[in-house]
């Protein structure tokens, strides 16, 4: 006949599950201390498993991992393109591009009033959009160019065309930065440039966003 | 986002699947990491490591193992190599600790009743909070996440009858601790 002490002993082989030999069948039959110790010890194991997963680490947790994966270049940014499109046709700020065209407009307006009114009668030469000259288009032109192809085909040729030319606008009003960059003229040129640009972007977003 | 996708996607790393990834087995890593330092802010910085660990080698992942398995089993190499830096115990060397104070006692022959009413989640885990880190550490390896005595052994750096021996004497313990609770539960209502 096994002691308390002896039966406890093989205790641990018993609660995982283990078969009892004779002789801890005879003592767990006829001590209740050490059966309602079994009895516990396998409720604690079986209980046990419930706690897994059981607390919540706070939000700054995924957000320094974030900062510690994107230094890492484990998480890599989508490509820039992309993600400029996706701002200017995303449906939240479709309601805002009417007015922020007409804004842009008034810009051009204004700055070209200003240069106009600043060189007296020499004529400031602001290349339009049907100019002649053509250049390359980056890859935001053509992200653009690809939405107004899925949206309005007719106007793709149109609106390269215009691209092209304001790039050209640009490349020249750069290199006659470049060449006197103390030249007033030369730099406001450059703005007017930019501005042409953007206009005709946004002509592209109202024309696509209808 | 299934877990499968999610993995495939952060293997070319896409954030928001590793993001997924994070969100299904936050409360899993991060309970574990609690459990086994017994701080909050311990375990938010732990959680945060093992899931750099992983991700740093997600593209190596080939899926011959259950992306959880992997992912648990390197909680508990962050979480052990934390322990062993701040020189705690993870498992006590001493196989005959019966006689520390923090080891459970059975006095033979005393009135040793069961515990009444079934143990429920938030009061077992009470408890496991007031085990001696020792105890504890062979316990949630064990019997809260599930892993055998030879991985335990393997992973801790000690034998396997001792982490036998350790998971007999925390569950021990545990029944302790849960009477003790009960029983003080039991003065304030008569109180």
């Amino acid at each position: 006949m096994l002691s308390c002490e002896q039966f406890e002993e093989l205790l641990p082989e018993v609660v995982d599950g283990g078969a009892w030999n004779a002789d801890q069948q005879t003592h767990a039959h006829g001590c209740a201390k050490c059966s309602s110790l079994v009895e516990d010890l396998r409720e604690i194991a079986q209980e046990a498993p419930e706690l897994a997963g059981m607390h919540e680490p706070s939000p700054r947790v995924w957000e320094e991992l974030r900062k510690s994966l994107l230094a890492e270049g484990i998480i890599r940014p989508q490509a820039k393109p992309g993600r400029l499109m996706d701002f200017f046709f995303s449906p939240r700020w479709r309601p805002a591009l009417v007015p922020l065209g007409a804004m842009v407009a008034l810009v051009i307006i204004f700055v070209a009033y200003k240069s106009d009114s600043r060189s007296g009668d020499t004529a400031v030469n602001i290349p339009t959009v049907d100019s002649p000259k053509v250049a390359a288009l980056d890859d935001d032109d053509m992200q653009l160019l690809d939405e107004i192809s899925s949206r309005t085909p007719a106007l793709r040729a149109t609106f390269e065309d215009n691209l092209r030319n304001a790039n050209a606008y640009i490349q020249d009003a750069k290199d006659t930065v470049a060449k006197s960059p103390e030249n007033d003229e030369a730099q406001e040129d450059l703005m007017h440039a930019y501005n042409e640009k953007a206009m005709v972007y946004e002509m592209a977003i109202s024309h696509s966003s209808h | 986002m299934s877990e499968a996708e999610a993995i495939e996607r952060a293997q070319k790393g896409d954030g928001e699947a590793f993001e997924a990834l994070y969100s299904l087995h936050k409360r899993r890593v991060y309970s574990l990491c609690l459990r086994m330092t017994g701080n909050p802010t311990d375990a938010e910085d732990l959680a945060q490591e093992a899931f750099l660990q992983l991700f740093r080698k997600i593209a190596t992942f080939r899926g011959e193992s259950a992306f959880s398995t992997w992912l648990h089993r390197m909680t508990v190499n962050v979480v052990l190599m934390q322990l062993r830096k701040k020189s705690l115990p993870v498992v006590s060397l001493e196989e005959t600790a019966d006689g520390e104070e923090d080891s459970p006692k059975r006095d033979v022959g005393a009135e040793d009743l069961r515990l009444a009413g079934a143990i429920d989640r938030v009061e077992l885990n009470r408890a496991v909070e007031d085990l001696p880190p020792g105890y504890r550490s062979v316990f949630v390896l064990h019997d809260v996440e599930g892993f055998e005595h030879n991985e335990i052994a393997n992973m801790v750096g000690c034998s396997i009858g001792n982490s036998k021996s350790q998971l007999h004497k925390a569950r021990m313990k545990l029944r302790d601790i849960l009477k003790h609770q009960r029983a003080g539960k039991a003065e304030k209502r008569n109180a």
